[in-house]
């Protein structure tokens, strides 16, 4: 009796639940770690893939947008071949013009209310005929002939627009056939100028604009070769800028009318000496104080309003960013490539940069005008590797779930099995000692015996409710005989040696005698008793 | 009126002191003043149960047959080493239990004649209501004397073939000596038997009324031993039993 009751129920439960379940849970838990760990690589391959194929996509973009850039260039250096070759009249010159337009896209209106606008401008703002003295003898500007009075002696760069354009000394130099290009001129744009009251470019609709232009110049020659002059074009630098200033590196949408600088995915330029000549933020472009000399560039000493006030040039903007004279070494090279920056909250972002590859003018001894650059974030690069990372974890928490009520299910399952097969088991034994009591109180419990001998599945309990009814047969057959023999036992009394026992006492003289007088005996002591009462009464 | 009660049984081993100490105990805890006289000469036992030691024994039964003493010098009053209160009265008159005393009389013998006398005056001496007699195992002249002058005869008998020879030839001789009340109580039957039918079946056999069938137990002699078990234990089956024992001894 002593020690833990642990029934036939819950071995059977313990056991099938131990064989059952165990696997169950384990094989569970390695789908599930696999399915996770596959998923993982899955994601981790996605990105890496996703990433190279978008850098290299992105690098594609970049060297196409340069070359396009550089067309474009070259485009203007056949316009100011042609422009050398037709007669020099005002209309002449203003026909020139006219068919000389492209596509304008920006932002108009209101800061609190911008508006996208698309307007066709012509793609040069001037044409001018200068003479072989200097002077310019005719001007055509946004479809007009100046009046002679506003001619003016551009031999002195300080009678030019911005005060210190050499072009005519350096076209009078020129071989025939050659094409001067000047830098990108404009006159400087600071920060507040940009933004005014706006906290970001974007917002800054209302604000100063970079109002650039590129002077294309050609030698003119008489019939005899003697130098005749110079014809001046003013290319409108807004058709140049807009190549990188529309794109859109990390969207479907691949194009903006301007960027977010805020998002860290724009484009922008630099040039030959490594001023920035595109760029959302306008007071870091290449450009002129009010005295026409170049604004100096940005150093990291100088305090954060003074930064507003100076332009970046690439080979001396380590200081915010080692890559940006390595970009303008490369470029220099003829190479293009990326480089990868990671900011203070360790996004990372890719770089791609690409030479405007372009030999004329002020770009003739580095054979490039500049290099088109696009950054971007490359979260934005694996949204779709995260889109099946997510998926995937979504996936999981179900598959979880799944296995879980597979789990419950065969818990109830077994459970279910393990009282049916333990009821089939224990019940027959439960009854054999049902018979086993009755047998202790002297019955033959022989009805329980008897079904379990002859149920439909004959097993060992049968077996041995045959051996324990025999058994209890016998007993009972014993016990019964024990009893007969008491009842036998009690018969056995011989009256013949009893009636010889009793004579041989009543015979003696002792016994006539005491028979003779025990009546006597018995009175008497019975009347001195009665006496006495009778005393005492 | 006394009344003589014997208790006998024809071998030894049949529990006949515990019973008669039994009913003595519980006439006198009915208010009857009981003698009990242990005419075992030869084996005597009943003062142990009384809790009578041999340095309290002043005189016994053997001091009155050799008539150096009154027989009731010999009788002791165990009233108060009973244990329990009871209202009546006992008074043991004790056979000797000196080695040297037991030898004496197995030589030299007694006059039975004595024994008779010695009973009446003990009644009378000690005014009692009744008389227990716990007699000798067999039917020798003293045995069979005080059978003759008894009211009651009470036979002890044990269920085994010994025995039952033996009290079939005690009832017989009872008879003829005109016993008034001849009953018989069968004693330790094992407790395999139907109590019931063993009863029956001796009333068959000798055609004497038995007044109760006691079943052997480890239990019951284990406390037997340590004193009366009927004062002991009131409620007890068994001590119902001799209670009815008692009862129809008394008529």
């Amino acid at each position: 009796m002593r020690g833990i009751r642990f029934g036939l129920l819950w071995r059977f439960l313990l056991a099938a639940l131990l064989i059952g379940l165990v696997p169950l849970a384990l094989i569970s838990w390695f789908a599930i770690n696999g399915y996770q760990a596959a998923g993982d690589q899955a994601t981790e391959v996605t990105r890496t893939t996703l990433d190279e194929k978008s850098l290299d996509s992105l690098q594609l973009r970049t060297v196409e947008t340069a070359n396009a850039i550089a067309r474009f260039l070259e485009e203007r250096v056949q316009d100011t071949r042609t422009a050398a070759l037709i007669p020099r009249d005002a209309q002449t010159y203003a026909a020139f013009l006219a068919a000389r337009h492209a596509e304008l896209w920006f932002l108009d209106g209101t800061n609190t209310a911008p508006q996208e606008r698309r307007e066709q401008a012509a793609i040069f703002r001037e044409i001018a005929y200068v003479g072989a003295d200097g002077r310019e003898r005719l001007r055509v500007a946004d479809g007009k002939e100046l009046p002679t009075t506003q001619l003016r002696d551009v031999s002195n760069p300080a009678n030019t627009t911005y005060l210190s354009e050499d072009y005519f000394a350096a076209t009078k130099g020129l071989s025939p056939g050659e094409i001067y290009v000047s830098h990108v001129t404009a006159w400087y744009v600071n920060q507040t100028d940009q933004l005014g009251v706006a906290s970001d470019p974007l917002a800054a609709v209302e604000g100063k604009k970079y109002d650039a232009v590129i002077r294309l110049a050609a030698p003119l020659f008489t019939s005899a070769g003697v130098f005749d002059g110079i014809v001046v074009l003013t290319l409108d630098y807004r058709h140049v800028i807009g190549f990188a200033l529309h794109i859109l590196p990390t969207s479907d949408q691949k194009f903006t009318v301007f960027p977010d600088y805020a998002s860290g995915s724009y484009a922008y330029m630099f040039d030959n000496e490594g001023w920035e000549i595109a760029h959302p933020r306008f007071w870091v472009l290449r450009g002129l104080d009010p005295s026409g000399q170049l604004v100096s560039y940005v150093t990291g000493e100088m305090s954060k309003e003074d930064r507003g006030k100076h332009p970046m040039n690439m080979r001396y903007g380590a200081w915010a960013d080692p890559n940006l004279p390595t970009m303008y070494d490369a470029v220099i090279r003829g190479e293009n490539g990326f480089v990868m920056t990671v900011n203070q909250s360790s996004a990372k972002k890719a770089t791609t940069y690409a030479p405007i590859f372009f030999a004329h003018g002020v770009y003739k001894q580095s054979r490039i005008f500049g290099a088109l650059a696009i950054g971007a974030e490359m979260a934005q690069f694996h949204q779709a590797a995260d889109q099946v990372s997510a998926s995937i974890s979504e996936q999981r928490k179900s598959l979880e779930f799944q296995m879980l009520l597979v789990i419950l299910g065969s818990v109830v399952g077994v459970v279910l099995v393990a009282v049916f097969v333990t009821n089939t088991i224990s019940a027959p034994v439960r009854r054999l000692g049902q018979a086993a009591q009755a047998l202790e109180r002297g019955q033959l419990a022989e009805e329980i015996l008897d079904s379990l001998q002859r149920r439909r599945f004959r097993d060992e309990v049968s077996d041995l409710a045959t051996v324990f009814k025999g058994m209890a047969e016998q007993v009972i057959k014993r016990e019964d005989t024990l009893k007969q023999q008491i009842v036998a036992l009690n018969i056995q009394i011989d009256d013949q040696k009893r009636r010889q026992q009793v004579e041989s006492i009543t015979e003696t003289d002792y016994f006539q005698n005491l028979r003779a007088s025990a009546v006597q005996m018995r009175r008497r002591h019975q009347e001195r008793g009665t006496a006495d009462s009778e005393a005492v009464e | 009126m006394a009344t003589i009660i014997s208790i006998h049984s024809f071998r030894g081993g049949t529990g006949k002191s515990n019973t008669t100490a039994n009913i003595t105990a519980l006439l006198a805890s009915q208010g009857y003043r009981v003698g009990v006289i242990d005419t075992d000469i030869q084996s005597p036992g009943i003062h142990v149960l009384f809790g009578l030691d041999d340095d309290h024994m002043r005189h016994s039964l053997n001091d009155y047959l050799w008539g150096t003493c009154e027989i009731e010098d010999a009788a002791h009053d165990v009233t108060n080493s009973l244990g329990v209160p009871i209202s009546g009265k006992i008074f043991l008159i004790p056979s000797s239990i000196k080695a040297g005393e037991i030898a004496r009389v197995l030589r030299d013998g007694y006059d039975p004649g004595l024994l008779n006398d010695g009973f009446q005056r003990l009644i009378e001496a000690l005014d009692l209501d009744v008389l227990m007699i716990d007699t000798h195992p067999g039917l020798n002249e003293e045995t069979l004397l005080s059978i003759a002058i008894s009211d009651a005869l009470l036979i002890i008998m044990r269920p085994d073939q010994q025995d039952y020879q033996g009290t079939g030839v005690t009832v017989e001789v009872a008879r003829k000596l005109d016993v008034p009340h001849l009953l018989l109580l069968v004693n330790k039957v094992p407790q395999t038997y139907n109590m019931a039918e063993v009863g029956q079946q001796i009333e068959k056999i000798y055609n004497c009324p038995v007044a109760a069938v006691i079943p052997h137990s480890d239990e019951l002699m284990a406390l037997a031993s340590a004193g009366i078990f009927s004062l002991r234990y009131p409620d007890h089956p068994v001590t119902a039993a001799y209670r009815q024992v008692a009862a129809r001894l008394m008529g």
